[in-house]
């Protein structure tokens, strides 16, 4: 898939979990809860095909594996990739996000910076 | 019960993920409603279906159908819209009071089921959509196999609705139709009905569309966005949501007028879909101009 295109939201959510640092699964699901302000619920089945995926892709890769309380876990982080494709995407959502700004009259809207 | 669930995954996809899903399940259900646990499992039962058939979306097949669904819901929106235009003719027509009991009645609702589903998924409700719209092609399929000729054809017309639940249920979660696409696919199914309204209420110089406006209208919509949407798209993906999208209009075609012109509308879909698998491959092959300057 090309990078041109925009980032789909349950992406875009479970790159940002992992952005700060490696979390296990379920780990992964409560962040996107949070960061979406309860909107975005990953349910395990959507959890686990979004990650299988991104693994797939190379934008997620797994950092270690635990047994806590006698539970396997595996602990997803961002891989190299990922965090480039991730800032890419903060970059062009920043820059649309400061042109609407700009546009709108809103206060701390910047100007992009002329020839 | 997860137990169970989990035994739908294949054997190997078991064995390296399965004790993790199941303790992440565990931990998500933690003091959790009943209806909350019961959508816990229905989401890993539907992930375990799609990873064994291999259309989850880490799977290529997953992305041809992610692609493909919101298409499929355009091509069951515009033949069940054509389906309630032509009975709400039949109630003009009619001296009578209409009749809406037994199979009748349930072909009616299934109709309804599948517009309003169709228009709920192409306008941000996704999953509540598709769950109407397969409830309306079952209830269709069903129709159609206790009444007859009447309400469709009793072998064609399930097939029809349970290739379009398949498409439309299967797509992943994580991979759902871009408001653009649905933005699109609306578009197409508003084009593929309003002539076919037009054309029940006699406001149109000609009589009949043979069954072969909705497949003249959605195979070259698919075709063109899909080839102009060129690296963005796999290759052969236009092919395939051509395809995909192809069993409700040629269920209308065969529904309205017979053989012949279901004839005409499966070489349709067949050349379009030789275009989307041919454009790419030649596109491949042909060198690229070197830029010049600048």
């Amino acid at each position: 898939m090309s990078d041109k295109r925009g980032m789909q939201e349950p992406t875009l959510l479970v790159l940002t979990a992992l952005a700060d640092g490696p979390r296990h699964g379920y780990a992964v699901a409560q962040e996107v809860k949070v960061l979406s302000g309860g909107r975005v619920v990953l349910r395990t089945g959507t959890l686990y095909g979004a990650l299988d995926r991104l693994l797939g892709e190379g934008l997620v890769e797994v950092h270690r594996e635990e047994v806590v309380d006698g539970r396997a876990r595996r602990i997803y982080a961002l891989s190299p990739a990922g965090r480039g494709r991730l800032a890419d995407e903060v970059t062009r959502m920043a820059a649309t996000a400061r042109e609407a700004g700009r546009r709108l009259g809103l206060p701390g809207a910047v100007a992009p910076a002329g020839p | 019960m997860i137990r169970v669930v989990l035994r739908l995954y294949p054997r190997r996809y078991r064995e390296d993920r399965g004790e993790e899903i199941l303790h992440v399940h565990r931990e998500m259900t933690e003091g959790a409603s009943l209806p909350a646990r019961a959508g816990e499992l229905a989401d890993i039962t539907a992930h375990a279906l799609r990873v064994r058939a291999r259309v989850d979306s880490s799977a290529v097949a997953g992305r041809y159908v992610a692609i493909a669904a919101p298409f499929v819901v355009a091509a069951a929106l515009i033949t069940s819209g054509a389906q309630l235009g032509r009975w709400y003719r039949s109630v003009v027509d009619s001296p009578g009071a209409p009749y809406v009991g037994g199979l009748h009645g349930l072909a009616l609702v299934a109709a309804v089921l599948v517009c309003t589903g169709g228009v709920a998924a192409l306008t941000g409700r996704w999953a509540a959509g598709v769950g109407l719209l397969c409830a309306g092609l079952t209830g269709a399929a069903v129709a159609a196999v206790g009444g007859g000729a009447a309400y469709g054809h009793p072998l064609l017309t399930p097939a029809v609705a349970v290739l379009t639940a398949a498409v439309v249920s299967a797509c992943p979660p994580d991979l759902r139709p871009s408001r653009g696409a649905c933005a699109l696919a609306g578009g197409v199914a508003a084009v593929g009905w309003l002539p076919l309204m037009l054309l029940y209420a006699g406001a149109l110089p000609v009589s009949t569309e043979y069954g072969l406006w909705p497949v003249l209208v959605v195979v070259p919509a698919v075709l063109a966005y899909g080839l102009l949407a060129g690296g963005r798209w796999p290759a052969g993906a236009s092919a395939v949501a051509v395809v995909a999208a192809s069993p409700p209009l040629l269920g209308h075609a065969w529904d309205q007028a017979g053989g012949e012109y279901l004839a005409v509308a499966l070489a349709v879909v067949g050349a379009a879909a030789c275009v989307g698998l041919a454009v790419p491959v030649a596109a491949r092959r042909r060198p690229r101009r070197r830029r010049v300057g600048g």
